[in-house]
């Protein structure tokens, strides 16, 4: 009965103003015979109200006119199907090039040789057709002694002694003397 | 305010499969709501009037990935609060290469006040700004954001719950928290007792 005679505190009122449900059976039975605590709950609801009120009343209107805009289509990765759809794709073709890259692998290996081999020869092929153009299109003698360029020891007997010919190189002869071959 | 749930859900459905006039009928019935709740955050009208449409914006080209038409209040604030925190990361960057910080446009009303025919209004106006925000800045930010949805922008319990993606009791402690400061501070008083 005592319990009944004491006026709810002013934070349990705050507490009952957000949930009702949050009073023990004692304070709402307090609460419904004690005028003065309806009272308080009253101005207090009041009061934060009017803070909301004031706030409206305060705020600007918007002056802008409200903007309509066309709507556009939706990208298609936002939409739920959507992206269900690009996943699931994106799994296929990953599978796809995981398969293809198995499969192919053997071929490729074999023909990774095949294929160096062609690209050294075709090399070998353009770098010899710059060698010939040069060697056809060479400057007469004569040039030679305008330039300054022209040196007694340079003629073809001392460049075979500095460069031999390949066929003669002591590192294929050995190679020829121990059954190797060079290809 | 003036609608119904049952009316928002169903032009939420009618908006969705590409109903402009139902997507215009939401907009009437939320716009203001949403400037002021970009309002009160902002207090910047021109800034608050360019991140309102830019809400609707995105709430038009994304409606389809609202899960529940119900929630589209709240949908919508979400949208909103992400916006108001957008602004302020920007503002925050761009102040660093700035010299002098931009003033809010309640500060402008203050000193303006003289040239104005309704320059007491403005100084109440200016005045009730000053307090709310020295009382918002005295709770933390989720205690400050809960009873600024519950109180200003008038949201039940469940829809700051649905907003902040918090359980309802959490929301109930945080509101609870605020009201019991904000009802202690000498500020909110003397606001209160000239007031009613
Ligand atoms: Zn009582």
């Amino acid at each position: 009965m005592n319990q009944k005679r004491i006026h709810l505190e002013e934070d349990r009122i705050m507490a009952l103003i957000i949930d009702e449900t949050d009073l023990s059976p004692v304070e709402k039975e307090h609460l419904s015979e004690c005028a003065d605590c309806r009272g308080k709950k009253e101005k207090i609801q009041e009061e934060f109200a009017l803070l909301g009120n004031l706030a409206e009343k305060f705020a600007p209107e918007s002056k802008r006119p409200v903007l309509r805009k066309k709507r556009e289509p939706r990208p298609f990765l936002t939409s739920a199907f959507g992206w269900k759809l690009s996943l699931a794709s994106a799994v296929a073709v990953l599978f796809t090039i995981t398969a293809t890259w198995y499969f192919f692998k053997p071929l490729r290996l074999q023909n990774s040789r095949q294929n160096a081999s062609e690209w050294t020869a075709a090399t070998d092929h353009e770098l010899m057709s710059e060698i010939n153009a040069m060697v056809e299109t060479a400057f007469p003698r004569t040039y030679l002694y305008i330039t300054g360029e022209y040196h007694k020891g340079l003629n073809d007997e001392f460049i075979m002694f500095i460069v031999p010919p390949v066929n003669n190189d002591s590192a294929s002869r050995l190679f020829r003397m121990k059954g190797h071959a060079t290809c | 305010m003036g609608y119904d749930q049952h009316s928002v859900s169903q032009w939420v459905l009618e908006a969705c499969s590409g109903n402009e006039a139902s997507f215009n009928r939401l907009m009437d019935t939320f716009y203001k709501s949403i400037f002021r709740m970009i309002f009160y955050r902002i207090q910047s009208q021109m800034d608050a009037e360019d991140i309102t449409q830019e809400v609707f914006l995105q709430a038009f080209n994304h409606l389809g990935t609202l899960q529940s038409p119900d929630r589209f209040k709240s949908w919508l604030f979400q949208i909103a609060l992400n916006k108001v925190r957008d602004f302020f990361r920007k503002k925050r960057l761009r102040s660093l290469f700035q010299a002098l910080p931009e003033k809010m446009d309640v500060e402008d009303e203050r000193s303006e006040m003289h040239h104005h025919p309704e320059a007491l209004e403005n100084l109440e106006k200016a005045d009730f700004w000053k307090v709310v925000n020295s009382l918002l800045t005295k709770l933390s930010s989720k205690e400050r954001e809960v009873f600024t949805m519950r109180f200003l922008d008038h949201l039940s319990i469940r829809e700051i719950s649905n907003v902040m993606n918090k359980r309802e009791s959490t929301i109930k402690t945080f509101l609870y928290r605020a009201m019991v400061k904000i009802k202690k501070d000498p500020s909110f008083q003397t606001l209160m007792r000239e007031t009613l």
